[in-house]
């Protein structure tokens, strides 16, 4: 992942090179909120994240995170009011198998283990999910976010999100072990 | 064994893959409100303007707004609208999904099929408004889909509360109540999905009128952001809306956020920023919404039809423009009025009014700090532009 966007620690406020920022992150932003609300809305989200950075440079202060924190950070509020509709889409993904998202929209992953049913039980797992691990787990697995910056994008402490991330994995892992699950999807869907 | 963190990072992982069209047009919104930003900044006569923002462009080469300043404010009005127009107010946007369904299997109960049928065609060709929504709740609402659609240039219009009752009365489970009458299409449904629903409303209008006739290929993705799940068993009037318009996706359509609360809690909700300033065009609802507000309302808009002041139940016949101003999102409604007609009024009202919101925002309560709201909580005291 790149990691960019430079900033000018002489100028007062410090000043963020926008530029250089879009660059470096635009795409692992819109990457992120297309896993989380599809790539139309991602289109959205990620310019509504950029626009508010652009007026919000000068509160940018790179001592408390990276860019790409502060960056997710504003990504993580604005997808939060979209969280019906993510909502929605992982239910109907639980329900019917499909992903609204994915179907016929985008090729599938090449060489992709994940399956199915393990998608169903994801996307279980992350609709019923506290908003707060939700966010956190897939900073961490989508956004490639470390620790470091998901605490300092979300403004909680690192041990929060080591917590967080262990609480969350443990219960996708519990539900992907879930044999039921495999008796429930019909397997060729 | 597969660990659940491999799973979980090939979860949707073929969206992620970099779309280089999508991130051009993301962008260009962004410049969007980067140069609209500077020429409102330079229309207000600033001569600090501050550091220069930049956005690389396509080329590769980062551009200021400074050197277009005279420009830009030869061409404002324009780029107000366009601006507007091109994304900068992209918010939950109106999409274009296909939702046209082919066949139905949900079974309908309609009502008799009113007088003036044949008119439907023409009059619902010309859709400029319509909307899906789901008041949510409790049940009966809970379970309740509700569409709307009606023709803003139609004379007579049915009113949210004849909706709102037409649903109330709707059958058990699994019907499809369907009316058309004054330019106005209304059908409920219950105990199905949104494109069960959808599915049946579109047979529905074929097996009255021969064809589908509404506008499915716009219809709203986003249509569940614009429940108010604590106003279910409310009237519309609890409900106040931000409003935005995107020509791009949507080009004779409006739409609209609708919440109870203050403009204030709005302005927290949706708009990101500090408190909207919209000019109301009328309704109990608005003055409500921004009582005690720290939002402005600059001023009542003119009638434009011959219903009765006062009632606010024609949220679904505004139109709305919205812009921009010093960091701020201003909108403008009308209610009656077409598109055009608002364009119009907001380019002949532009001068003073920019100039009244100057006057009337240029104090914003330094104490509210939104860089919560924008993730940037506790980085360097809150400072937006609109305070500079």
């Amino acid at each position: 992942m790149r990691r960019g966007g430079q900033v000018d620690r002489e100028q007062s406020p410090p000043r963020l090179d926008l530029g250089a920022l879009f660059d470096a992150h635009a795409a692992t932003v819109y990457g992120y909120a297309a896993r989380r609300v599809g790539r139309d809305l991602a289109e959205d989200v990620t310019s509504e994240v950029f626009a508010a950075a652009v007026r919000s440079a000068a509160t940018f202060d790179p001592e408390r995170g990276t860019p790409i924190a502060w960056l997710m950070g504003i990504a993580t509020n604005v997808l939060a009011r979209h969280w019906r509709t993510e909502h929605r889409h992982l239910e109907t993904l639980e329900q019917v198998g499909s992903d609204p998202l994915t179907t016929a929209k985008v090729p599938a992953f090449d060489g992709a283990v994940i399956d199915a049913v393990h998608a169903r039980a994801v996307a279980s797992v992350l609709a019923e999910m506290p908003a707060a691990d939700r966010d956190t787990l897939t900073l961490f697995a989508w956004a490639d976010l470390s620790y470091d910056e998901i605490a300092a994008a979300l403004d909680v402490p690192v041990g929060t999100v080591r917590s967080r991330i262990a609480r969350a994995r443990e219960r996708v892992r519990d539900r992907l072990g879930d044999k039921s699950w495999e008796v429930e999807g019909d397997g060729h869907d | 064994m597969i660990d659940e963190l491999t799973i979980l990072r090939e979860f949707r992982a073929e969206l992620a893959v970099v779309d280089a069209a999508a991130l051009e047009r993301i962008r260009a919104t962004v410049q969007g409100v980067v140069e609209l930003d500077a020429v409102q900044r330079a229309g207000r006569g600033d001569d600090d303007l501050g550091e220069p923002v930049y956005v690389a462009r396509p080329n590769g080469h980062a551009g200021s707004s400074r050197p277009r300043r005279h420009r830009l404010l030869a061409v404002a009005a324009a780029v107000a609208i366009v601006a507007v127009a091109a994304g900068a107010l992209a918010w939950n946007g109106l999409r274009d999904e296909t939702g046209v369904a082919n066949s139905s299997s949900a079974p309908l109960i309609a009502d008799p099929a009113p007088a003036g049928l044949d008119l439907m065609g023409p009059i619902f060709g010309s859709i400029e408004s319509h909307t899906v929504y789901t008041p949510g709740g409790d049940p009966p609402l809970g379970e309740m889909l509700s569409l709307a659609a009606m023709d803003i240039s139609s004379p007579k219009r049915t009113s949210r509360e004849e909706v709102v009752r037409r649903t109330m009365s709707a059958g058990d489970f699994h019907e499809v109540a369907f009316s058309v009458d004054d330019g106005y299409l209304a059908a409920t449904g219950r105990g199905m999905s949104q494109d069960e629903f959808i599915e049946a409303v579109t047979q529905a209008t074929v097996d009255r009128l021969g064809r589908p006739t509404l506008p499915w290929s716009a219809r709203p993705a986003g249509w569940s952001e614009w429940i108010n799940p604590d106003a279910a068993d409310s009237t519309f009037d609890e409900r106040i809306g931000v409003a935005y318009f995107d020509e791009s996706r949507y080009p004779t359509g409006i739409s609209w956020q609708q919440w109870s609360g203050s403009v204030d809690d709005l302005a927290r909700t949706i708009e990101l920023e500090l408190p909207i300033v919209e000019i109301c065009g009328r309704g109990a609802a608005c003055e409500a919404a921004t009582e005690g507000s720290s939002a402005t309302v600059l001023g009542r808009w003119p009638e434009v039809d011959d219903e009765p002041v006062g009632e606010s139940d024609h949220l679904a016949t505004r139109m709305v423009l919205t812009w921009l101003e010093d960091g701020r999102r201003i909108t403008i409604s009308s209610f009656g009025s077409s598109l055009q007609e608002l364009y119009e009024i907001a380019r002949s009202l532009r001068p003073s009014t920019w100039e009244e919101i100057e006057e009337l925002t240029a104090d914003p309560d330094p104490t509210v700090d939104t860089t919560r709201d924008l993730g940037t909580t506790e980085t360097t005291g809150g400072s937006m532009r609109s305070s500079d």
